[in-house]
Order: structure tokens, then C-alpha cells, then sequence
């Protein structure tokens, strides 16, 4: 129903000269969306204060409201008398509309309310319209989009998703934000969140993460605490990145996560020794960012010091993780096996202060527009590794942008890895019989059909001589056919 | 048609014989990943496996069904009896509805012999043939009785299946004949590891890497007194190929100087494709190495042939492969290169395995030769066939 409100949008986007990818696409259509989607958050908490006859202040008042600026409207149709179009327009979003929600970060009473978050949406955004005209167009667009019921919540944030998997696509900056579903689901298939637990994510990106677990774990069954719980104490995120860090808001928003409990600070500036127990969360699901490079300063926070960023989130999860905790993290497969210092302390670190159960190593290209091999490392917080169950994923076929990863080339692993058993695809390691020296997880299947055995060269020959006289034959036959 | 006197054959147009019924162009939109039939595109008749579906329900004639002939018209085109239970078939093929003068398997075989007439028609090397409705309906078709018809068919039917066979066989004696020297060299090394026992790579040479030129310089066609060597000119058969080379200036050879490789040394790719291994031809001596490629410059008492054809091995390779890691790119580095171990040999030893080699090779390229002439032969063999048939010479 709305997809082609969503397509004339990016029509329009595409004839705008301030616009120029996959990403501004994104970004443009995020803050519109997002503050239509206040409005409508807003509509329907005024009706029910009154209903209830309570007072209710608005949010965003006075000509800040999305029916003041962005859809003016008389007897329910638009009115053209009072929309700003052309340069008012955008001179009104850049000089008042921009600085008013900026402002909201200094006056909003602690964090985690929404008046913060949009304050720093509107402060780390810029708006790329540079013509009031396309910037109307799409604001009508918008307008005919609608959050009142979930159905439309749950279509709005499918399209929204599809988006992102495009900038994902897009290239290499995009794909910084994109996990691809199917290994999402699986990995918290296999966490398995309930609810009452925190789940967290310390580079959230678009918060594929903590959107599909939300899926996962909202049930038609609730009880209202359940939801309650589920809404505003079960999901946390942090994300360095301004655009991602709208991105995820938005997001879960539309996954129907109203204030999504996201910071945007960098995660690694936190030192490891510093977190408490409050701090601690049951579930972790990430994919940090590889390579990276932090800085020196930001290296000191942790005890192993490395320039790898994916090996200093890791750092971070381990302590971030409550005793008994679960944890699913991908991250790059030279992990398993490179020689350098970090990494052999960082695996030693690993299989001492968790129990590293199951490696799932991930075929080329898991990842579009990334060259990099990836696995995803499964842990629980509290005994150290005794055993390693490694699963080798072969799809049989190769990935690429129109074939990508799917959910049922991940159910085997999902339903296998409940029980950890021998097989083609999947062997166990024991914790002793590692190299004390290295400790190298490096995927060697040892149950890998072997190779059919060579021939002796004097076996080719026969093979061949063998053919080459019924080949005679079959000629003399045909021969004699004529 | 020349010899149409021959008693009851006659000249017919194909429109007269057969009726071509043109499959349904789909929209884009139509094509869905599931649906009650599959729709088969010129795509899966020859080798693609992805399949399209469709919810419509069409008039009989759009389906086709098992032993239904066929005709793809275009890019890949020619005639098959479908196998493969009711589809829908789409634009670009016809299904070919046989009038009662005519046998299916009859049709079938002149369109497969047609079928190369056309070719010719159309030109040696056109990219893509194309055949429109009107203009293979009006070609004309030796038409022999129903009964010759059936005889005729049966002959070939006889003849191509011996046929079929006979190329499976070259094909896979083809295939085997590349083997031979392959594994020839393997019992030939696994024999010499078992008397001699075996040496690292390290132990016998220094291994040494190549270096990538200085940033924004670039190798040039423009031939130099300094060729630069990357992993693309390494060749197949473990030489150089100078045909795409790249030269560098004096200038930037000056910086690099010290990465060159002899032609006493064996070079080896180390990153990307691994494990590709050679020697350099003499007139690329002292040239300058890629990067990704590593030389070994050999000690004293070792042969570089005999080095090389160690590089050759089904052992060789699977060290190869256990030391390579593979990240963004498979690389291999030089400490682990240099741990690979080959079978070790006296000088005697050596010269023997090379000559042992090198006339091995010498009839690998001739048996590859022949094969490949035979498999050519059996095809001209097939199509005479059909010529013979369709002049109606087939007794």
C-alpha cells in the first residue's frame, strides 16, 4: 500500500540536486518520516488524554507542528494559502525548524526521554533539500503515510528495512550499517532472548539487531508488564556514527520500539575496567566495525591494545556480559587464526572468560561489497571453553547481490547446533588439544568428504586404451549401419 | 533439394508439415518466485537451473508437456523433445505442432541438422542468430513417406547413441591425458620422498618476496630496458607470457632494484591466485617481481627444474593451500611458503626426474592434440549423418 508513496519519493529525491546516493536517500527520507511519525505519536496520545481527561502538552508546538508547516490543512484538505513552498520553505526548515528540535537536547529533562533523542537527531543532521519545491512534494508524499496501526507500522518499517539493505549494497560505506537478516535471525535464534533480559549492542548501526529480536520476542501472548518490559527496558545500544545513529532510531521506531534506548556516544571510549555490574546486559548481539584503526588514546580503555576496532568491541562485550550471559558477535575469521600478539592474548582472553561453544564460520560473501570472510563467535559468560563446536556453512552455491544468504540456508546450523553433533559440515574441538603457544581456531573440517583417490598414471592409460577400442567398435558399427 | 526424385520423397515448406505456436511473452512482474507452473525460458532449456513460476491459468496451446518438440529461436536456438512435465513456455520458443504426414523424431532431426545449415547462412561468427516465424516456415523439407520416415529415424537413433558415447569417451580420455603427467610426477616424487626423505623449501633456497612498484607509478606497455612481472603474465605451463608485460622506467626500476628475479631462480604466487609457479625465460633475467609473487633463489646442488616441477605437485599444492590464510584476499606468506617441504634428491636424481618430465609433456600435448581432433571429427561425423539422411542416402 505505501510502496508507492515510498517510490515517489525516491523519484523525487532523485531530481534533487543536494541529494546525491543510496545514503542521502536514507538520511532525507529519515527525518521526514521521523517527524511525521512524532505527529502521529502525538495525535493519538492527545486523544487519549482527553478520552481519559487529562491535560496533555505537546511535544512540538506552535508552527513547529507537522499540521502548521508541513501539511497545513482547512476542512481536511491542503491549504495552499498558508504553505510555505520554494526558498520560505527551506529557509524556514534550515533557520527555524532545524534549531527549534536541536534545541530540545538542553532542555530535555535526562536522556532517555524523546525529547532528547530528537534533539540530537536535529543536531547531527543536515537537511540536503536545497529546493522547497521536490522538498513539498515529498512532504505531501510523506503526509499520506500513516502510524496509527501496527499493520501500517509493520509495512512502513519493511520498506524502511529494504531501504537500507540498498544503501547497504550501495558500496562500502553503506554496508557498514547492514547485517544481513538471515544470520541475524539465526544468531538470536540461537541466544534465544526472553523476556526480562537486556539485550545490547554496542555498534548498532541500523539496529538489525535489536529490530529482529524485538520480532523475536514479541508474542501475540504478552501480558501488558511483558510488553511494557519488552518496550522500554529490554533493548540498548550505543552507536558512534551520526547518520546510523538516525538510522537505528528510526528503525526501531518503525519496528514499533517507541523510545528506543540508543546513545550515540563511541562505544570504545568507555574503559572496560570502569563497567559495573549495572552496567552489565544478558544478551549481546553485534557486529562491530573491522578494521577501523582507533586512536592511541582511545586504545588505553583496554587491557589488550590493538588498533583493530572489531578486537576492542570484543574486549568490551566480554565485560559488558552479565554472568551466565549469552553472547553472538561476528567478526572477521583472521580472528581465529592470526599470529600477532593482540590476537593470541584476545583468544586466550576468550576462551578463559567464557565459554566459547560454537563457531559458525560464514561462506564469501555473507557480506555484499565487503571482501572480508567472516564467523560468528558464540559465548556464555561465567566457565571457561571446554569445547568448541565449529559449523562450516555452504550454502552450495555462491553469494552475490541477486542470491544473497536466506533463511533456509541457515536452518541446519540453527537446528544442529542445539544438540552440537559430528557431521560433514560441523566437528568439535576440545579446549586442551589447542596449541598452548597460539591457541588457533583456524575452520579445518576434518570430516570433509576426502578427495576420491588419485589413479596410478598406469590406471589412466588402461582407462584410456579401454575407450579408445569401444570407441573402434561403436565407429565399425555405424559403419556398418551405412 | 537435389534429389527429391527419389521414389516418393517430395520438397514440402515447414508451414506445410508442422505448426509453429509461439510461447507467451511475460512481463517482468508476472514471473514469481513460486507458483502452480514453472515457466520455461530459452535460459533452462540449455544450461540455466533457475526456474521462474506462474499463477495464470492460458489456453492449452501455452503449455507444453512430456514428448512435446520444441524450438528455441533465439541467441542459443535448435529443437529438444521436452522431458520435463507441463510448463508454460515462453516467448523466444515454439512448440512445434507436427502435421500426420510427419514423424516427431523425424522433425526433430531435420531441425537439428537445419539447424547448422542456418549457421551458415547466417554467417560464421554472427553473435547472435535469429530466426523469425515466416522465414523458418517457408524452408523447405526433404519429405519422405511416413514409413522411410520411421526407418530413417530409426538408423539415427541407433548411430548417434554409439555416438554420444564415442565423444563421452574422448572427452573424458581428453581429460585423462592432461592427468597423465600430472600424476606421473606425483608417484615419481612420492617415490623419491620415501627413499630420500624430505627437505623444506627453506633449507634449499632463500625465499624472497617481490615488491609492488612506488605508489602512483604504473607498469606501461612501451617496452624499457626494465619489464615488470605480475601475477597475469605468469602462465599455466610455469614460464612468462610477454604479451600483455608491463615495463617501468629507469627511474622507478632504481627504487625497486634490488626486487629482481633470475632465471636460475623458481618464482611463485603468493597472493589472490596462489601456488601458480614457474621459472623465467632468459630474456626476462634480472626483470623486476610483482609483489605477490615470492622467488626462491636456490643454493647449490639444486636444480631449478627440478624445483619447479616439486612446485607441480598434488603435494606440493595441498601444503600450499594448508599454509595459505585467507582474509580479505588468500595470501601466503613467505615463512610459511618456506616450510613446505619437497622430496629430496641427488643431482642424478634431479636430472632424471626432469627428463622424465619433459618428454612427458611433450606427449601430453600431442595426446591432447589428438583428442581434441577426434572430438571434432565424431561432430562432423554426427552432422555428415544427418546430410546423408535428409538426401535421402541413407540405405
Amino acid at each position: 500500500m505505501y510502496e508507492n508513496v515510498f517510490n515517489k519519493i525516491e523519484r523525487d529525491l532523485r531530481a534533487e540536486e543536494g541529494i546525491a546516493n543510496e545514503l542521502d536517500y536514507v538520511e532525507q527520507t529519515s527525518w521526514v518520516l521521523f517527524l511525521k511519525y512524532l505527529h502521529d505519536l502525538e495525535s493519538e496520545r492527545r486523544d487519549r488524554a482527553e478520552l481519559d481527561g487529562d491535560d496533555y502538552a505537546p511535544l512540538i508546538e506552535g508552527n513547529f507542528c507537522w499540521d502548521k508547516w508541513a501539511a497545513p490543512k482547512v476542512n481536511g484538505d491542503f491549504d495552499h494559502n498558508t504553505a510555505r513552498i520554494g526558498d520560505d520553505l527551506i529557509k524556514f526548515v534550515d533557520q527555524e525548524l532545524f534549531p527549534y528540535l536541536a534545541a530540545f537536547r538542553q532542555s530535555a529533562t535526562g536522556p532517555k526521554t524523546i525529547q532528547y533523542k530528537i534533539g540530537e537527531v536535529f543536531t547531527e543532521l543536515r537537511n540536503k533539500f536545497r529546493s522547497g519545491y521536490i522538498l513539498r512534494d515529498v512532504l505531501e508524499a510523506v503526509d499520506g503515510l500513516s502510524f496509527n496501526t501496527q499493520a501500517q507500522r509493520h509495512e512502513l518499517s519493511e520498506l524502511y528495512e529494504t531501504r537500507i539493505r540498498r544503501m547497504g549494497n550501495a558500496g562500502r560505506n553503506g554496508g557498514e550499517y547492514y547485517t544481513p537478516r538471515p544470520l541475524i535471525r539465526a544468531m538470536i535464534k540461537v541466544t534465544d532472548p526472553k523476556i526480562g533480559e537486556t539485550i545490547y549492542d554496542g555498534a548498532v548501526g541500523s539496529a538489525g539487531f535489536l529490530c529482529e529480536a524485538y520480532t523475536h520476542m514479541r508474542t501475540d501472548n504478552l501480558s501488558a508488564s511483558d510488553f511494557e518490559t519488552l518496550q522500554t527496558r529490554t533493548f540498548y545500544g550505543q552507536e558512534k556514527k551520526g547518520l546510523a545513529y538516525i538510522i537505528g532510531i528510526m528503525n526501531m521506531v518503525l519496528h514499533g520500539i517507541e523510545a528506543p534506548n540508543l546513545v550515540h556516544s563511541n562505544t570504545l571510549n568507555e574503559n572496560v575496567m570502569d563497567i559495573q555490574e549495572k552496567d552489565r546486559h544478558d544478551i549481546i548481539l553485534a557486529n562491530p566495525p573491522f578494521g577501523g584503526g582507533e586512536r592511541r588514546e582511545v586504545q588505553q580503555n583496554f587491557p589488550i591494545r590493538t588498533g583493530e576496532t572489531a578486537y576492542l568491541f570484543l574486549q568490551h562485550f566480554i565485560r559488558k556480559l552479565r554472568a551466565g550471559g549469552r553472547a553472538a558477535v561476528v567478526i572477521k575469521n583472521t580472528f581465529l587464526s592470526n599470529t600477532d600478539n593482540a590476537s593470541v592474548a584476545l583468544r586466550k582472553e576468550l576462551l578463559e572468560a567464557a565459554e566459547l561453544h560454537t563457531i559458525l564460520d560464514c561462506p564469501q560473501g555473507t557480506f555484499q561489497g565487503a571482501g572480508v570472510k567472516t564467523v560468528v563467535l558464540f559465548f556464555e559468560k561465567g566457565a571457561p571453553t571446554r569445547d568448541i563446536w565449529f559449523y562450516q556453512l555452504d550454502p552450495g552455491r555462491s553469494m552475490g547481490k541477486t542470491n544473497p544468504l536466506n533463511d533456509d540456508d541457515l536452518a541446519e546450523f540453527v537446528e544442529l547446533q542445539r544438540t552440537r553433533p559430528n557431521g560433514p559440515k560441523s566437528w568439535i574441538v576440545n579446549r586442551a588439544d589447542l596449541d598452548e603457544d597460539t591457541y588457533d581456531l583456524s575452520v579445518k573440517n576434518p570430516n570433509a568428504p576426502e578427495a576420491e583417490a588419485l589413479r596410478n598414471p598406469e590406471e589412466i592409460i588402461a582407462d584410456m586404451l579401454a575407450r579408445d577400442a569401444e570407441t573402434a567398435k561403436i565407429l565399425e558399427d555405424i559403419r556398418g549401419t551405412l | 533439394m537435389k534429389d527429391v526424385a527419389k521414389k516418393g520423397w517430395e520438397t514440402r515448406l515447414l508451414g506445410e508439415v508442422c505448426k509453429l505456436v509461439n510461447g507467451r511473452a511475460y512481463k517482468k512482474p508476472e514471473l514469481l518466485d513460486d507458483g502452480p507452473y514453472p515457466v520455461l525460458r530459452v535460459g533452462n532449456f540449455f544450461t540455466n537451473n533457475h526456474w521462474y513460476y506462474s499463477d495464470l491459468e492460458l489456453d492449452e496451446d501455452k503449455y507444453c508437456d512430456d514428448g512435446d518438440l520444441l524450438y528455441a529461436w533465439s541467441a542459443s536456438f535448435g529443437p529438444r523433445i521436452w522431458e520435463g512435465g507441463k510448463v508454460i513456455y515462453h516467448y523466444h520458443i515454439w512448440k512445434v505442432l507436427p502435421s500426420d504426414r510427419v514423424d516427431r523424431d523425424f522433425l526433430y532431426y531435420f531441425f537439428d541438422w537445419d539447424k547448422e545449415l542456418i549457421k551458415k547462412e547466417q554467417g560464421a561468427g554472427a553473435t547472435m542468430i535469429h530466426v523469425s516465424k515466416g522465414s523458418m516456415e517457408a524452408r523447405a523439407m526433404p519429405l519422405p513417406p511416413l514409413e522411410e520416415q520411421q526407418r530413417i529415424v530409426a538408423v539415427l537413433d541407433e548411430a548417434f547413441e554409439g555416438l554420444a558415447r564415442a565423444r563421452a569417451h574422448a572427452e573424458a580420455n581428453l581429460s585423462d591425458a592432461e592427468q597423465i603427467a600430472a600424476r606421473s610426477l606425483d608417484v615419481i616424487l612420492e617415490d623419491l620422498s620415501t627413499r630420500n626423505g624430505r627437505i623444506t623449501v627453506q633449507e634449499i633456497a632463500a625465499v624472497k618476496g617481490g615488491k609492488r612498484l612506488p605508489k602512483g607509478s604504473k607498469p606501461g606497455p612501451t617496452p624499457t630496458p626494465h619489464p615488470y612481472i605480475s601475477v597475469k603474465d605468469l602462465t599455466e605451463d610455469g614460464t612468462v607470457s610477454t604479451a600483455k608485460l608491463g615495463y617501468i622506467s629507469a627511474q622507478v626500476q632504481r627504487s625497486i632494484a634490488r626486487y629482481t628475479i633470475s632465471s636460475r631462480d623458481v618464482y611463485i604466487s603468493i597472493a589472490g591466485t596462489i601456488g601458480k609457479s614457474g621459472i623465467v625465460p632468459d630474456e626476462l633475467d634480472e626483470a623486476n617481481l610483482t609483489e605477490n609473487a615470492a622467488k626462491l633463489v636456490l643454493t647449490d646442488g639444486w636444480a631449478t627444474e627440478y624445483v619447479y616441477w616439486c612446485t607441480r605437485s598434488a603435494d606440493f599444492a595441498v601444503q600450499t593451500s594448508e599454509q595459505t590464510r585467507v582474509a580479505a584476499q588468500p595470501k601466503l606468506a613467505l615463512q610459511r611458503l618456506g616450510a613446505i617441504t619437497i622430496p629430496k634428491a641427488t643431482e642424478a636424481e634431479q636430472i632424471a626426474v626432469c627428463e622424465k618430465m619433459n618428454a612427458l609433456r611433450v606427449t601430453r600435448s600431442e595426446l591432447v592434440e589428438a583428442y581434441s581432433k577426434k572430438l571434432q571429427d565424431l561432430d562432423d561425423l554426427r552432422q555428415s549423418l544427418l546430410q546423408k539422411a535428409f538426401a535421402g542416402e541413407l540405405t
